[in-house]
């Protein structure tokens, strides 16, 4: 089994709302999470809107500066590096952005936008106009691409750029936020075919974050599932998708429709009752115990961590532990 | 905090709010209050009195939590209700001769060193917002409304200090004409604490209407746990704005091994039902003395190897080890997992014969104190006679 | 037994452009049934959401339905929705057929109260006051399984959670019972869990009430879940009706194959996804012929030449594509 490459311990991240003139609420977006992402794995988050999960892939590339926890890169923590590391950091850290209408410099060509990373870091290339139509033709895109802009592409072809921005900086982590979720079906098959190769070919880590669960397990080797700013739940793609334990993730695995007739429509639908609590008024104990239908006396009083089930499954739940 | 004392088959469960909140906001509520009548001997600013009556007023909450912890104040009241009216009439007197002063002088100007003054002022702003901050942060999670509700009167000190600035200020730059009248107005503002506390002491003469309801609140969220047996003495102290409640519940001998958990799990939603608690006292007594009822989960007369939906509900009685009564029970018409279960807590069973134990109904039956009792016998009659047996070495 | 209660006949939508005239929809044929759910799938562009907005004219400027007929049952009767008047094309919209669309905060006017808007709908389509009009609201609250509604009517939409105003958005088009529902795209912007629950809602409501609902959508999972019979759509054509199993199962056009293909089925362990090759046409100038076939693998040289005729396969599946119209050659 390989060592993690990234390692988080804990990770908050609030966001200061003022109430009134001294009193300050905070948004708790990211509320205490751990995991683990081995060498070369692809590791999925999942959760509804609002869980969470943007915040958190910006949070681990330190995009955003983390309210507490700590973030381990090859057993260092990142937190406490200097100037030079950070740098350094965060040329091996890329991130693919969910909309590719805004992510891309209307005003750049696609030669400066790749080449503006490598170039800040003082990376040598070679010939620069080589080295991005190599680049370019790794992500199905031609020579001829080169000197236009960005709106001359569509949402698919504005994404495969944005791919290759993150790879001209031969990074060794990437976090994906949802990179197809604005794309046609179609087009978002060839893009996630492409990442799942270009990962095989550099041999990259990633971080895959969707709430579309069938393209996360199709992506995916592990999966956390998270729950207004908690990860509630770990575990590989397939066993998680065979058997769910978090009364959370059952519910969330038995309300997606599955594109197959039969079988949505003989499965048994857990129906969750009332809505997510607000993150800045958080409910004493687990976070999820308004809805669930095995809460327990203790589940309102102290909130479960994550704790280690089987190999390769970790749950935060009383029912478990 | 938790505080557990063990006499016989008895727990005592004490949850305390440590002295150092109390500390801390009296010291507060002392310098603040020295600290504004030696500014107002020093520079006879009308303003500064208004800082003074609201000084005095942030003792009353300090008070109040003072009474309600203390096992022999909270039960006789006479003197907390003595000790408000007495802090509320001297700051309504203060306030009251300050404006006749202003009145009967015609708000003619005699400040003596406006530049202190407004100095002072912003030193009682600040010590104010400070006193609002550390006490609600040095007060225990659990209680964490408690503690706004003690640094909530520091918060007048501040907005009051701010506007009683105003005066002063003016006066030292050579304005000197309209600070009395800023004086006026900062007394009436000074005023606004003081109907809230006037209806602290009306609610204290309503106490034991409000005390009802909550005991009643605590009663039936009690009750709602399948493992008490009964609530045979619950008394709600309301002290004005405060409250502590002391109960006593019974349980059956069968769960006394896990009274700390079962303490646990109970105080913690009654503070959160109840904002205003300072702390409970809660004591759970053991009983044999009790009926208790076993569920075997059965089809016909053969005992079913897992959890279904038809059960045999059997109650026993703890104290001579008897079958009183057998009934056949429908645990859910659903089948599903968690259907069943839930109604395995409202059918308030207290002991379920399995065949085997799967972990995760384990741990549900262990968070609703439900004993799980593995058994061998596969016939109705055969499992009765071995939960008995079972029974008598759990309680032995 | 089921009986029809639309029929699109050769529905031709074109849009008047600067740059040219794109032919959003050209020639469109199909038939809704009572009490049934009608998906219409298909990617960006396709035309499915200008369909659904043509059947009541609801098409700005500068598109304009150029051709075709949609009849729709009233009272035993058929009539062409197209060459109504717009005084009893109004009576119809909002009434017989209603629309909820995709965003649920704009469709809901932040300014009102949920009640006042749902009364609103009741009172423009009948002869009541507004104190009957009221009653009717929180009971069509209630009927879309909003908890606690006499409350909730006195709402404002910022005051609800996104399911709760999609729940509204629905209880405003269902209040006046309508025989058809038109819904685009109505939980995309909407958490799993609550979709869930509304996809709960719609059935309940298809059983109960026998309303029809054309159910329009990208989303394969949400087809697979409701639709009884699935249209679908390509560059403004149909390329395929069935109903939802043979769709699935046994779909006869290469680009339904090639969307069923492509979207990740969760309960297979699949190791590639199959993506359609090229990109959708240009629609000032779409192919000639079938308009697929610059995409298809399986193209023969009359697809190039002339647009295949709709085939009936077998019994209630149609296909537009020379593979099964016996023309042409290998």
């Amino acid at each position: 089994m390989s060592k993690p490459l990234i390692s988080v311990r804990n990770l908050k991240k609030y966001f200061p709302v003022r109430r009134f003139l001294f009193a300050k609420d905070y948004v708790k977006a990211v509320d205490g999470v751990s995991f683990d992402i081995y060498e070369g794995e692809m590791f999925g988050v999942v959760g509804e809107s609002g869980c969470g999960k943007t915040t958190l892939g910006r949070t681990i590339l330190l995009l955003i500066p983390p309210t507490a926890g700590e973030i381990y890169y090859r057993g260092e923590n990142i937190l406490e590096y200097d100037k030079e590391k950070l740098k350094e950091f965060r040329r091996r850290a890329q991130i693919v952005f969910q909309d590719p209408y805004s992510s891309l410099d209307p005003r750049q060509t696609i030669f400066d936008i790749i080449i503006e990373g490598p170039r800040y870091h003082g990376i040598d290339v070679g010939d620069p106009e080589e080295f991005v139509v190599s680049l370019l033709r790794k992500v199905g895109l031609e020579e001829y691409h080169l000197y236009r802009y960005p709106h001359e592409f569509s949402g698919g072809q504005k994404q495969r750029i944005a791919i290759a921005r993150a790879l001209a900086m031969n990074p060794e982590f990437i976090v994906f936020d949802e990179p197809t979720s604005a794309l046609d079906v179609s087009v978002q098959a060839s893009i996630l075919n492409m990442i799942k190769q270009l990962q095989k070919e550099f041999n990259l880590t990633g971080m895959f974050i969707s709430h579309d669960l069938a393209v996360v397990k199709f992506m995916s080797r592990r999966i956390g599932v998270m729950y207004v700013g908690r990860i509630v739940e770990i575990g590989d793609s397939d066993e998680l998708f065979k058997e769910q334990l978090h009364p959370y993730t059952r519910a969330l695995f038995s309300a997606i429709p599955i594109p197959n007739p039969r079988v949505t429509r003989s499965k048994k639908k857990m129906i969750v009752k009332g809505e997510p609590p607000s993150p800045i008024h958080l409910p004493r104990g687990c976070r999820f115990y308004p809805r669930c239908p095995y809460a327990m006396p203790i589940c309102r009083t102290r909130e479960p961590d994550l704790m280690e089930i089987d190999k390769n499954r970790h749950v935060a739940c009383w029912l478990y532990g | 905090m938790l505080a557990i004392w063990v006499r016989g088959m008895e727990r005592r469960i004490f949850d305390i709010l440590p002295k150092k909140t109390f500390g801390i906001a009296l010291i507060f509520s002392s310098v603040l209050f020295i600290f504004s009548t030696l500014l107002y001997l020093f520079t006879r600013t009308p303003n500064v009195v208004a800082i003074i009556v609201v000084s005095l007023i942030t003792y009353t909450n300090t008070l109040t939590a003072l009474f309600v912890w203390s096992e022999k104040l909270r039960r006789n009241s006479l003197p907390y209700i003595v000790l408000l009216i007495i802090l509320v009439a001297v700051s309504v007197g203060m306030l009251v001769f300050e404006i006749y002063y202003l009145l009967a002088r015609k708000f003619v100007a005699e400040i003596v060193e406006p530049g202190y003054a407004t100095l002072g002022l912003l030193i009682l702003l600040i010590l104010g917002y400070f006193a609002n901050q550390i006490v609600e942060k040095i007060t225990p999670e659990l209680y964490w409304r408690v503690g706004r509700f003690l640094g909530e009167d520091y918060i007048n000190v501040v907005y009051v200090s701010a506007f009683a600035m105003i005066g002063p200020a003016i006066a030292f730059f050579g304005v000197t004409s309209l600070d009395p009248y800023m004086g006026f107005l900062t007394l009436l503002i000074a005023f606004m604490p003081i109907p809230g506390k006037i209806r602290n002491i009306r609610m204290y003469l309503r106490r034991e209407e409000i005390a009802k309801t909550m005991e009643e609140t605590i009663r039936k969220w009690l009750l709602s746990i399948p493992a008490i047996k009964d609530v045979p003495e619950i008394k709600v102290y309301s002290l004005g704005p405060l409250a502590f409640a002391e109960f006593r519940v019974m349980v059956s001998e069968l769960i006394r091994d896990r009274l700390e958990v079962l303490g646990d799990s109970i105080r913690v939603p009654i503070v959160d039902m109840i904002g205003n608690l300072v702390g409970i006292h809660a004591y759970l007594s053991t009983t044999r003395d009790t009926q208790v009822l076993v569920g075997i989960p059965a089809e016909d007369s053969k005992v079913s190897s897992r959890l279904a939906g038809k059960c045999v509900v059997v109650r026993v009685d703890l104290s001579k080890l008897e079958v009183i009564g057998t009934e056949r029970v429908e645990l859910s018409d659903l089948k599903e997992e968690d259907e069943i279960l839930r109604s395995l807590i409202s059918k308030r069973l207290d002991v379920l014969c399995l065949r085997e134990v799967d972990k995760k109904i384990k741990n549900y039956l262990d968070g609703w104190f439900i004993i799980p009792m593995q058994i061998e016998s596969d016939t109705v009659d055969a499992a009765q006679k071995e939960l008995i047996e079972n029974l008598r070495k759990l309680i032995e | 037994m089921s009986e029809p209660i639309l029929r699109v006949e050769d529905l031709r939508v074109y849009f008047y452009t600067y740059a040219g005239v794109v032919k959003a929809v050209e020639g469109v044929s199909f038939e809704v049934y009572s009490g049934e759910v009608v998906g219409l799938i298909g990617e960006t562009g396709c035309g499915k959401t200008v369909t659904s907005r043509a059947l009541t004219r609801l098409i700005p400027d500068p598109g304009r339905i150029e051709g075709g007929r949609v009849l729709f049952r009233i009272n035993s009767e058929w009539v062409d929705l197209l060459k109504l008047p717009d005084s009893e094309l109004r009576k119809i919209r909002g009434s017989l057929i209603s629309y909820i669309f995709q965003d649920p905060s704009s469709a809901l006017d932040p300014l009102y109260t949920a009640g006042y808007q749902v009364a609103e709908t009741i009172i423009a389509h009948n002869k009541v006051g507004w104190k009957e009009a009221w009653l009717k609201a929180i009971d069509a609250l209630r009927s879309v399984l909003i908890p606690d509604p006499e409350a909730r009517v006195k709402n404002y939409p910022h005051e609800l959670s996104g399911g709760m105003k999609q729940r509204v958005v629905i209880g405003t088009s269902i209040v006046n019972e309508p025989k058809l529902l038109i819904a685009d795209e109505p939980t995309t912007n909407v958490d799993v869990t609550i979709q869930a629950q509304i996809i709960d809602l719609l059935h309940q409501l298809k059983n109960l009430r026998r309303t029809s609902i054309m159910l329009i959508t990208h989303n394969m999972g949400l087809i697979a879940e409701m639709a009884d019979r699935v249209a679908v759509m390509y560059a403004g054509r149909i390329a395929e009706i069935a109903d939802v199993y043979t769709l699935f199962e046994e779909p006869l056009h290469p680009y339904t194959q090639g969307l069923i293909r492509c979207v990740p089925d969760p309960t297979k362990e699949i190791k590639e996804l199959y993506p359609i090759p090229g990109t959708v046409p240009d629609l000032i100038n779409p192919p000639k012929g079938c308009r697929f076939w610059p995409r298809c693998s399986k193209a023969m040289d009359i697809c190039k030449r002339e647009v295949p005729p709709r085939v009936e396969v077998s019994k209630g599946h149609f296909v537009e594509c020379w593979l099964y119209a016996g023309g042409g050659h290998e």
